[in-house]
C-alpha cells in the first residue's frame, strides 16, 4: 500500500467515526467525497477537522479550512502524504 | 422562501420594511445628520405614545420575563423605552449603511476593554458573546472602526412570522441584504463553511461576534430563561473548543449618539467527560450571564416581542 493509499484509508476511517456514519468495509473504501454524505453540515465537518488534526498531528492553515478542500478525501490524502514529518 | 398562503397580503411588518428600504433610505441619503437625529427622536417619541394602548403583548412578555406586575409604571416605562429604542436602532442601521463616514461617535463609553485585549493577547482569537441588543450592530461597527473587527454569524433566513405575502415576495431578500450591509462582515449560519470560517478567523487571532440566542444548529439545548423554555444553538462551543479561544461576554446599550459597550470577564470553557455534559455545563454559565445582562437593562433587548 502506498503512503497515499494508507493515508486515504485512515481518512476514510476518521470520516466514518467522526461523522457517525458506521460504514461497512466495502462502503468505507468507496467513500471519497464527504460533501455527498447525507446530513453533512458545518459542525460535522468541524468534527472531521478535529479528528484529522489529532490523528496526523498538525494544524490546518486558515486557507485550508474549506469544505471543498476537506471533502475530497483522495486530494486531502495526497496533501497529507506530501507533508514533511511523520504524518504517515 | 415561498409565502404561506394563509398569511395576510400585507402586515405592519411589511410596511416597516418598505419604509426602511425606500423612503427612509432616500431621506437618510439626502438629509444632513443634524436633521436626521431630531427626526428619529420625534418619530420614536410619537411611536411610543401611539402604541401606548396596544402593547399588551410586549407588557405580558416583560411581565413574565422580569417577574413583575404588568400594571406597574416601571414596566410601562420599560415598554415605552423599548419602542423608542427600536426606532432609534432602525435609524442607526440606516446611518451605518448610507452615512457611515459621517458618524463621529460623540459619546462612547467602553468598559473593561482590557478583558478583550487580554483575551486576544493569547493569539487564539476570541468569541464575543453578544445578545440581541438594540445597540449590538452599532457597537460592532464602532469596535471595527477602532481596530476590533469581528465576523458576525447570522441566520439569513429567520422565520419572520409577522411578515405578509408582499414582504416575503418583494422585500425579504432586500431586507436580508440590508442587514448584511449593516453588519459588514458576516457569515450565514447555513453556509456549509460556517464553522470552518469561524475557526479560521479565530486561528488568525481574530474576533467572532456571536449572538447567544441563535437557534440554528444541529446541537441545541433548551433551558428556562426569562420565565420560559427557550432553545439555543450550541455548535459555537465546539468551534471555541477546537480553537482554544476565550469567550468574552459583551453588553451593549444606547445608540450611535450615546453608546455603552461593556465587556465581561472571559469564560474559559469547562471540559466534560462527554459532549452533552460539555454543552450543558457551558451553556448554563453563558445563559445565566445573558439573563443577568437582559434583566439589568430590559429595554435594550429586542427579542421580548418574538
Amino acid at each position: 500500500m502506498s503512503p497515499h493509499d494508507l493515508v486515504l484509508h485512515r481518512l476514510q476511517h476518521l470520516a466514518s467515526t467522526s461523522l457517525n456514519m458506521h460504514l461497512a468495509p466495502g462502503e468505507l473504501a468507496a467513500l471519497t467525497r464527504l460533501d455527498e454524505v447525507t446530513g453533512l453540515d458545518s459542525l460535522a465537518i468541524l468534527e472531521f477537522v478535529s479528528a484529522v488534526e489529532k490523528e496526523f498531528g498538525f494544524t490546518l492553515e486558515a486557507g485550508e479550512l474549506r469544505v471543498d478542500f476537506l471533502a475530497d478525501l483522495p486530494a486531502l490524502a495526497k496533501y497529507i502524504a506530501a507533508r514533511p514529518g511523520p504524518a504517515c | 422562501m415561498a409565502p404561506q398562503p394563509s398569511r395576510p397580503l400585507v402586515t405592519p411588518k411589511d410596511i416597516v420594511w418598505l419604509t426602511l428600504l425606500f423612503p427612509a433610505t432616500w431621506l437618510t441619503r439626502l438629509l444632513p445628520l443634524s436633521w436626521l437625529y431630531p427626526l428619529g427622536d420625534a418619530l420614536a417619541a410619537s411611536r411610543a405614545a401611539l402604541l401606548r394602548r396596544s402593547r399588551k403583548g410586549l407588557l405580558r412578555a416583560l411581565s413574565a420575563g422580569l417577574d413583575a406586575d404588568p400594571a406597574s409604571p416601571e414596566l410601562h416605562a420599560i415598554a415605552a423605552q423599548f419602542i423608542r429604542n427600536r426606532i432609534l436602532c432602525h435609524l442607526d442601521d440606516l446611518l451605518i449603511v448610507h452615512r457611515f463616514p459621517d458618524l463621529h461617535w460623540p459619546n462612547v463609553e467602553v468598559v473593561h476593554l482590557d478583558y478583550l485585549t487580554q483575551a486576544l493577547s493569547a493569539g487564539k482569537g476570541a468569541l464575543l458573546l453578544n445578545g440581541h441588543f438594540y445597540a449590538s450592530r452599532v457597537a460592532k461597527r464602532y469596535l471595527a472602526a477602532t481596530g476590533f473587527r469581528s465576523l458576525s454569524v447570522r441566520n439569513h433566513a429567520p422565520p419572520y412570522w409577522a411578515v405578509g405575502q408582499f414582504g416575503n415576495r418583494f422585500l425579504r431578500q432586500r431586507f436580508t441584504a440590508f442587514l448584511g450591509a449593516v453588519l459588514g462582515d458576516e457569515v450565514s449560519s447555513s453556509d456549509p463553511d460556517c464553522s470552518l470560517k469561524m475557526l479560521a478567523r479565530l486561528r488568525a487571532g481574530g474576533l467572532i461576534d456571536y449572538y447567544v440566542e441563535a437557534r440554528i444548529s444541529r446541537e441545541q439545548v433548551t433551558r428556562r430563561v426569562l420565565g420560559r423554555d427557550r432553545t439555543y444553538a450550541a455548535g459555537f462551543l465546539h468551534v471555541a473548543r477546537l480553537a482554544g479561544c476565550p469567550l468574552v461576554p459583551m453588553r451593549c446599550a444606547g445608540n450611535s449618539r450615546r453608546l455603552r459597550i461593556e465587556f465581561g470577564e472571559p469564560f474559559e470553557l469547562q471540559d466534560a467527560p462527554d459532549r452533552r455534559t460539555f454543552v450543558e455545563t457551558n451553556m448554563a454559565v453563558i445563559l445565566r450571564n445573558l439573563e443577568e445582562q437582559i434583566k439589568s437593562n430590559p429595554a435594550e433587548w429586542y427579542l421580548w416581542a418574538s
